[in-house]
C-alpha cells in the first residue's frame, strides 16, 4: 500500500530514515507537515531506497499516489491542535483505504477517526496501534501473582535509555538494529514508541503506563512479557528502548521520576547500555557521573553514551517549571564530540550519524562477545 | 591574604552587611568588620589589604572554605548562544511582530515616533504594511519556528488598528497557515477605534489585547492627545469601552500604563485601585521611554514623594501591616514583577564561566522578530527602525547574521570593564541601548554603567531590606 505521512514531524523522521525496516507490503509515497512544525519544502530521503520526497504542507500539493494514511506518533500540544488535526486527517478519507494510527489521541477523537473511516465510501480499514501490546497478547494476566518470580531470559540484552525524553532514543535503536540484522543476528525489539509493530518489533508495552497495576507487578509481567517473547521469537539478541528518562529534571519537573525506567531494569538486567544524554559543550564530570547514577539506580554502567541535539536551557525550565529546550544542528555535535570529548573514558557518539553509529555499533559488539577466559596457572 | 582581588561587591542595609559574591551569584551576611575590611579593599581596585585582625582572617577564611571570593573573571566576553544563533533565527523564533502602519491617529507627548530626534527614530508617517508583504511574513515566520511549540504574532502599530481589516487577513491566513500551532495574537492598541465588533474577532481569534491608558482624565489627556485636534482622548476610549463590556462581557484585555515622572500621580495609582470600572482589569506600567526623545523625562520632586509612598504602602501590603485592598496595584504589581525577576536571576553558580557575557542582549530577532512595514527586520520594536545598526535583514534575503552577532555581543565593546564589573550578572545594556544614530557605541554603553549598577544595588538592597523585615515574594 502507498503510505502518505500525516502529520510528519521531527518525531517521525527515524520511521522515515530507516523506512527499509517497514514491513514489504508498505511503501512510504508522500510527506505532509502542517505549516509551522519547520519541514515543509524539504527533501528527505526514503530509508535507503534512492527515493526522495519533499515535504509538503498541504494535501493538494501531493503529487504521488497514496491509498492509507500513517499517522505516526507525535507530542500533541494541545486540544485544539488535535481536533485541527483530526480535522484534516477525515478531510482526507475519501482517498483512504486504510489508516494506521500510532498517535495517542484523545478517546473522542480516536473514536472520531474510526467513525470517519466505517463511514468512508472505501470502509477504510481503521488500525490502532496504541490498543496493541497488552498483556493478553502473549497469553498473560495482571496481576501476576502467578508469578512470583523473574525468568531468567537467556539471550544478550542492549538496552538503550536517556537521561531526557527526545535524546534520541528511537533513532539510536533503530540504527542498531539495522547493523544487528545486516550481519545476520536474528533480533527482538522492544521500542519506545507506539506503531514500532509496523517496523517489524514491539511497542513498549502498555500495561507499563497503566495506573492501576503496582510497581512489583509492572516489573514481574514486563519480565514475562519480555521472556514470552523471546520464547517466540527465539532471538540472538534482545534490544530494548526505555520510554522517558533515567531521572526527574527537578522536585517539580518529575516526568515520572524515572520509575519506568526503574521497573524495566528489576525486569531485565541488560548487558550493554547505551544512554542517550543532551547536548553538552564540554565534558566536565557528567559521563562519569551519569554513568555512576545508572551503575546504582539501574544496575548497570553506560557502555556508551549517544549525545543527543537537545539542549535544556536550565534557568529559564526553573524559572518556567516546564522544560525549555533547543534542538540544535546535528552537525554540531559531532564537532563537539571530537574537539571537547576526545579524552572520555566512556565512549561517546553522535549516533544519528551512520558512521559514528558503526562505531557505537562496534564498542556494543565487543561487550557483548563472549571473553576467553585465560588460565592464570 | 594580602594582594588577592576577590569578585565582590559590599552592601549596607539599615540592620546588616552583606556580599554580593559574583562568582556564586550569592548574597552573604558579613559582620561589620569584615564588612569594612572589604568595603576598603573594594574602594582600592578590590584588593584585599595586608593585614587585617585574627577575627577577619577567620571570617575571610570561612567564606572562601564555603566557596566565595573567588577572584575569577571571566578571560573573553563571547555570549553563549552565539554559535547557535543560525540555528536560533532558522528554527526557533517565539514571536513576531508586524508594523501594519507607521500612523497613528494619537500624538502623544512622550511618544518615541512623535517626539523624537530624526536621526534616532523614525516619525509618524503614511506608510502601510502591504497585505503581500503581511503574509510573505507570516511564511518567513512559519519556517522558522519549527522549535517552538507556542508561537505568537503581534500586531504593532503607530495605531494598527487603524489597519484593521489587514490584521483580519493576516489573522485568518496566519489561523490556515499554522493550523497545527499553539498559535497567539497580540495587539496594542489605544482603543480609540475599539468597536464591539473588533473586541468579538479579537476574542473569537486567541488575541491578548492591550490597551494604552495612562490614568485619570486629567493624566491621560495631559500626554495622550489626538491627531486631529489635539484634544485628550480619555473620555472616548471610556467610552468605546463601555460600549465593548455591554456587547462583548467576555472580551479580556489589559491597559499598559506609561507613568510620566515630572508630573504628580496621585490620581494615577487612585483611579487602577479604587474606580471600579478599573481595577478589575489586569495592568502593567512602565514609566516614559525617552531614549530617543528629545526632551527627557525628569522625575519632578512630587512624583517622587507621591511615588515613594506608594511603594512603602506596597511593602507593608506584603508585609501584612497594610490592607492589599488599600495598596496601590501600581506599585504591587512593579515590586512583584521586579522580586520574582529577581529571584530568578539570583540562581547560584559555582563560578562565571572563562567564556562568557554580560545580561542585558537577547537573541536579536529570536524572542520578538520586528518587521516594519517594508519588510525590514529588527530584533524587537523597541529599538531605532532609523538605525542600520538594528537593521538585521529583510523577509527577502532573511537575516543578516553577522549584525546579529554585533548585537549579541555588544559586550565586547566594552570588554576589559564589563570582565571587571561587579553587576556582571545583572547588567540590563542590551545593543539597542548602546545605539548612537546607527553604529554601537563603547561611550554611550560606558555611559550607562553606573545607572545599572545603581539600579542592581538599589534592587539587592531593596530585597534584602524587604526580607529583614519578613517580606516575602512568594505570593
Amino acid at each position: 500500500m502507498n503510505m502518505l505521512v500525516f502529520p510528519y514531524g521531527y518525531d517521525c523522521e527515524p520511521i522515515v530514515r530507516h523506512a527499509g525496516l517497514l514491513g514489504s507490503c508498505y511503501k512510504i509515497t508522500a510527506l505532509v507537515s502542517p505549516g509551522g512544525w519547520g519541514l515543509a519544502g524539504k527533501e528527505v530521503a526514503i530509508g535507503d531506497s534512492g527515493i526522495t520526497l519533499t515535504v509538503h504542507e498541504s494535501f493538494e500539493d501531493v503529487e504521488g499516489e497514496f491509498d492509507s494514511l500513517f499517522i505516526p506518533p507525535f507530542e500533541i500540544q494541545n486540544e485544539a491542535v488535535e481536533n485541527r488535526l483530526i480535522g484534516k486527517m477525515v478531510s482526507l478519507m475519501p482517498h483512504l483505504s486504510y489508516v494506521f494510527c500510532a498517535a495517542q489521541f484523545s478517546d473522542t477523537n480516536r473514536k472520531n477517526l474510526k467513525d470517519a473511516c466505517h463511514n468512508s465510501n472505501h470502509h477504510c480499514i481503521f488500525t490502532d496501534f496504541s490498543e496493541y501490546n497488552g498483556l493478553g497478547a502473549y497469553g498473560l494476566t495482571a496481576p501476576l501473582e502467578q508469578y512470583p518470580s523473574l525468568k531468567q531470559l537467556d539471550v544478550p540484552v542492549v538496552a538503550v535509555a536517556g537521561l531526557w525524553e527526545k535524546t534520541d532514543k528511537f533513532e539510536v535503536s533503530l540504527s542498531l538494529r539495522e547493523h544487528f540484522i545486516k550481519d545476520g543476528y536474528q533480533v527482538s525489539q522492544v521500542g519506545s514508541r507506539d506503531g514500532c509493530e509496523m517496523l517489524g518489533f514491539h511497542s513498549f508495552p502498555r500495561f507499563m503506563f497503566q495506573k492501576d497495576l503496582d510497581g512489583i507487578c509492572k516489573i514481574s509481567c514486563f519480565n514475562h512479557w519480555l521472556h514470552r517473547i523471546i520464547i517466540d521469537e527465539q532471538p540472538d539478541l534482545l534490544l530494548i528502548t526505555i520510554p522517558g528518562a533515567v531521572q526527574d529534571f527537578n522536585e517539580q519537573i518529575t516526568r515520572g521520576f524515572g520509575a519506568l525506567h526503574y521497573a524495566a531494569f528489576q525486569a531485565v538486567v541488560p548487558d550493554a547500555l547505551v544512554m542517550c544524554t543532551l547536548y553538552m559543550s564540554e565534558p566536565g564530570k557528567n559521563l562519569e557521573d551519569i554513568s555512576m547514577l545508572c551503575r546504582y539506580r539501574l544496575g548497570v554502567p553506560v557502555d556508551a553514551f549517544h549525545m543527543s541535539n537537545l539542549l535544556i536551557d536550565v534557568n529559564k525550565s526553573e524559572e518556567y517549571n516546564s522544560i525549555v529546550s533547543e534542538s540544535i544542528y546535528r552537525e554540531t555535535i559531532s564537532r563537539t564530540i571530537e574537539m571537547e570529548f576526545a579524552d572520555s573514558s566512556i565512549p561517546i557518539f553522535n549516533g544519528a550519524n551512520p558512521d559514528e553509529c558503526v562505531k557505537m555499533y562496534k564498542v556494543l559488539l565487543e561487550k557483548l562477545m563472549p571473553k576467553d577466559v585465560q588460565a592464570v596457572f | 591574604m594580602g594582594g588577592e582581588r576577590p569578585f565582590i561587591h559590599v552592601l549596607k542595609t539599615p540592620l546588616s552587611n552583606y556580599i554580593y559574591d559574583v562568582n556564586t551569584n550569592m548574597l552573604v551576611e558579613v559582620d561589620e568588620n569584615t564588612y569594612q575590611y572589604l568595603q576598603e579593599a573594594e574602594l582600592h581596585g578590590g584588593v584585599l589589604g595586608q593585614t587585617a585582625d585574627e577575627h577577619i582572617v577567620q571570617n575571610i577564611k570561612t567564606l572562601r572554605t564555603q566557596g566565595f571570593l573567588s577572584s575569577k573573571r571571566p578571560k573573553e566576553i563571547r555570549h553563549s548562544h552565539s554559535d547557535l544563533v543560525e540555528y536560533h533565527l532558522n528554527e526557533n523564533i517565539a514571536q513576531m511582530a508586524l508594523q501594519v502602519t507607521q500612523q497613528c491617529n494619537f500624538r502623544c507627548s512622550y511618544c518615541a515616533y512623535c517626539a523624537s530626534d530624526f536621526e534616532l527614530q523614525r516619525n509618524h508617517s503614511s506608510k502601510r504594511m502591504a497585505v503581500g508583504t503581511a503574509l510573505t511574513a507570516v511564511d518567513f515566520f512559519a519556517r522558522r519556528c519549527g522549535n517552538q511549540e507556542q508561537i505568537t504574532i503581534g500586531f504593532y502599530g503607530g495605531e494598527p488598528l487603524l489597519e484593521f481589516p489587514l490584521i483580519q487577513k493576516v489573522t485568518n491566513y496566519a489561523e490556515r497557515k499554522l493550523y497545527a500551532k499553539d498559535l497567539k495574537f497580540t495587539v496594542t492598541t489605544n482603543a480609540s477605534l475599539l468597536t464591539p465588533d473588533i473586541a468579538r474577532f479579537l476574542l473569537e481569534h486567541n488575541f491578548m489585547t492591550t490597551i494604552s491608558l495612562d490614568g485619570s482624565p486629567e493624566t491621560h489627556d495631559r500626554s495622550r492627545r489626538f491627531a486631529r485636534n489635539g484634544q485628550g482622548s480619555f473620555s472616548v476610549i471610556r467610552r468605546n469601552l463601555e460600549k465593548v463590556r455591554e456587547n462583548c462581557p467576555e472580551f479580556k484585555y489589559t491597559f499598559n500604563i506609561v507613568i510620566d515622572p515630572r508630573y504628580p500621580c496621585e490620581s494615577l495609582h487612585q483611579l487602577f485601585s479604587q474606580d471600579d470600572f478599573f481595577r478589575e482589569t489586569p495592568i502593567m506600567s512602565t514609566l516614559i521611554d525617552d531614549q530617543f526623545s528629545i526632551e527627557k523625562a525628569v522625575p519632578g520632586e512630587i512624583f517622587m514623594q507621591q511615588d515613594s509612598r506608594y511603594a512603602f504602602k506596597s511593602y507593608l501590603s506584603y508585609q501584612g501591616a497594610y490592607e492589599q485592598d488599600k495598596a496601590s496595584r501600581i506599585t504591587c504589581t512593579i515590586l512583584s514583577d521586579i522580586f520574582s525577576g529577581f529571584k530568578t536571576k539570583m540562581k547560584p553558580a559555582v563560578s562565571l564561566p572563562d567564556v562568557t557575557a554580560p545580561g542585558g542582549p537577547c537573541i536579536p530577532g529570536q524572542q520578538r522578530l520586528f518587521v516594519s512595514t517594508d519588510g525590514s527586520l529588527f530584533p524587537c520594536e523597541r529599538v531605532s527602525e532609523a538605525s542600520q545598526a538594528m537593521n538585521i535583514g529583510n523577509l527577502q534575503n532573511g537575516f543578516d547574521l553577522k549584525k546579529v552577532d554585533k548585537i549579541l555581543n555588544i559586550a565586547q565593546i566594552t570588554a576589559e570593564k564589563c570582565k571587571n564589573c561587579w553587576a556582571f550578572r545583572h547588567c540590563t545594556l542590551c545593543g539597542g541601548l548602546c545605539d548612537n544614530c546607527g553604529e554601537l557605541s563603547a561611550g554611550l554603553r560606558g555611559s550607562q554603567c553606573n545607572d545599572v549598577c545603581a539600579q542592581a544595588e538599589n534592587l539587592f538592597r531593596d530585597y534584602l531590606w524587604a526580607k529583614e523585615f519578613g517580606i516575602s515574594w512568594d505570593t
